[in-house]
């Protein structure tokens, strides 16, 4: 009895702590499960880096996020040693199978991570040989239907160089506004092929003032999305050939972006977009340039314009002053102190205003740039690009086509368009393999 | 087994205890077999129930800490996503952009918190958590990630239910989930 009892309280006990361990273990991997998807999600949301930052930059900021989404989870769990790993390819919904990239491959539409644990196990474990238990979990995040969402494109409307215009018809300048118009194509489409009928479309053009070239439209049918495509190839809207009319056309000049988006936070201000995806799309070839060379009061057709030069836009030196303009870049006739800078904190202070949730409850807007041209020869191209990046909000994309010229290829101008397009109006979701 | 156990006492006393006082003294006593297992269980009970409880509690803590984890997550999404607006203080917003301490229940046997509506995070942090125990739950929004984070925060002796001997009266079990932001921010 004695020498049943020595052998069997000892089994007893590790079979105990065996019980103990093994729930321990389960309850760890669970929580290694959800750390798996939550990386998932976070490298998926960073997906568009792939495209904005190219492949090499944009992988590594794609792992970063995953890495630390990942850790942030399992950092309560003790005696646990965890990795991630990331890899970029496409999902394949029929088959439910996940490919990573191929050689060549551009286009990743998911990021598969997978988790890996050491769970060191506690003594009665390592009784029967089980010092640690590796666990192993593999989650998918793919980029699943379009939503409903609604999109304002700000078209760059002064061209290539200050003073220029959009350049009449046949001449150098015409080719950009070519190009300008088929990324208003291409972001056109995309909206319309998300295939929700409640999706709306809008353009709105800025020089040193905003003026809306048409007007945020749900893409209900094939006849709205005709007639909003034919305004934009000039054939039914004199907005759209305002500034092709001639050079001299003084009125097209300068770059307000800063009245632009105060335009398309106008537009999105209705109740029936307070619940909505909103997201504004600034094509853009250059940093906000005030041109004191013309009086924009004394140029401006104002039955083509509704917004003045600085309606809305009051901040000056990152100070939100509130109210209307004052002074200062308000465009008004005899003004002399507004600058290039001025401008540019001004973009800066209104793409913070778009990024916020107001009022109560509303969601931001996303902002999303397309920096399409260094042809800007008072700043370093690289600065340049990195100031309008700074813009984007709320997850949006920062493009920088190689030139506006660059239709072809896959980091040209028109193809990153219906790219940022298709990025913002996608829905993120675990794939269930 | 409590007659047996009762009998052997008195067995012990009868024959044992009291001749071995009245007349034998010690060398009596241990030759007396009377009340062997009486005195083996008396000594074996005590570590034996510290055992048994000790592994049930252990157990029911790691239960419980698996319930808050799902409780935690199923929080975090909700705030991740944005279907859950608001925390314990209101709205969250860029100066309100975490909640600390906001109790899921309170009192014993625990009530649960009647304050907590469907627009918070902490509501759905607390959903499905064991109703022995008063948790408490912190949210936190960081828009330089972006990401949201729920803790799920308890002490590990009263949810350890049956933790009769204090084991965990000093620890506090914790769940933390965390999960992008996504859209807004905040």
């Amino acid at each position: 009895m004695t020498l049943f009892v020595a052998l069997a309280f000892p089994a007893t006990i590790a079979m105990g702590l065996l019980a103990v361990d093994a729930v321990r273990a389960y309850s760890q991997a669970s929580q290694i499960n959800f750390a798996t998807q939550a990386a998932a999600l976070a490298a998926g949301s960073q997906l568009g880096n792939y495209y904005s930052q190219g492949a090499a930059n944009g992988t590594t900021a794609i792992s970063a996020a995953a890495s630390t989404i990942a850790n942030a989870n399992v950092a309560n769990l003790s005696n646990v040693t965890s990795s991630t790993t990331v890899t970029l390819g496409n999902w394949d919904s029929v088959s439910s199978t996940f490919t990573g990239l191929a050689a060549g491959s551009t286009s990743p539409n998911a990021v598969q991570v997978i988790g890996s644990a050491t769970i060191n196990t506690i003594l009665a474990s390592s009784f029967v040989g089980q010092s640690s238990l590796t666990v192993s979990k593999t989650a998918v995040a793919t980029l699943g239907s379009p939503k409903t969402f609604n999109v304002i494109v700000l078209n760059e409307m002064g061209g290539p160089n200050i003073n220029q215009g959009l350049g009449v018809p046949g001449s150098a300048q015409a080719n950009w506004w070519t190009q300008q118009q088929a990324a208003d194509l291409a972001i056109l489409n995309c909206v319309a092929a998300a295939g929700n009928t409640a999706s709306q479309f809008g353009i709105t053009g800025y020089v040193e003032q905003a003026y809306t070239l048409q007007a945020l439209t749900a893409l209900s049918s094939a006849s709205v999305k005709t007639t909003i495509a034919n305004n934009i190839n000039n054939v039914g809207s004199a907005k759209f050939q305002y500034c092709r009319q001639s050079k001299s056309a003084q009125a097209c000049h300068g770059s307000n972006v800063a009245a632009g988006i105060y335009s398309a936070i106008s537009q999105f201000s209705g109740a029936a977009y307070a619940s909505t995806s909103n997201h504004i799309v600034i094509l853009t070839n250059e940093l906000p340039i005030y041109d004191p060379t013309a009086n924009p009061a004394q140029n401006i057709v104002a039955t083509n314009y509704s917004l003045a030069m600085g309606t809305g836009v009051s901040q000056v030196n990152g100070v939100w002053t509130g109210g209307a303009a004052t002074g200062i870049c308000n465009g008004a006739a005899g003004t002399t102190t507004c600058t290039n800078t001025l401008l540019q904190e001004m973009a800066e202070g209104q793409a913070v205003t778009a990024g916020t949730a107001v009022p109560s409850g509303r969601s931001g807007i996303t902002i999303s740039t397309i920096y399409y041209s260094t042809d800007n020869n008072t700043v370093s191209p690289t600065a340049v690009a990195t100031e309008i990046a700074s813009w984007t909000k709320n997850g949006g994309l920062s493009m920088r086509p190689y030139s506006y010229t660059d239709t072809a290829s896959a980091g040209g101008f028109v193809t990153q368009a219906a790219k940022v397009c298709q990025m913002i109006g996608a829905t993120l979701r675990l794939a269930s393999p | 087994m409590r007659a047996n156990i009762g009998a052997d006492i008195v067995g012990l006393f009868e024959a044992c205890l009291y001749p071995a006082y009245r007349w034998a003294g010690l060398p009596s006593l241990a030759r007396c077999r009377r009340g062997v297992a009486a005195v083996e269980f008396a000594l074996a009970i005590t570590p034996m129930l510290l055992i048994v409880f000790g592994f049930i509690a252990t157990n029911v803590m790691f239960y419980t800490l698996s319930v808050m984890q799902n409780s935690s997550q199923y929080g975090t999404m909700m705030g991740a996503t944005g279907q859950a607006k608001s925390n314990f203080n209101g709205l969250i917003t860029s100066g309100n952009s975490s909640s600390s301490s906001v109790p899921c229940s309170s009192g014993t046997p625990p009530v649960p918190n009647a304050s907590l509506t469907t627009s918070m995070v902490e509501y759905y942090a607390c959903t499905g958590l064991p109703t022995w125990a008063n948790f408490t739950v912190a949210t936190s929004e960081d828009c330089s990630v972006p990401k949201f984070s729920v803790t799920i925060s308890v002490n590990a002796s009263s949810a350890a239910l049956a933790d009769i001997f204090n084991f965990f009266t000093s620890e506090t079990l914790k769940a933390t989930s965390v999960a992008v932001k996504q859209g807004t921010c905040p």
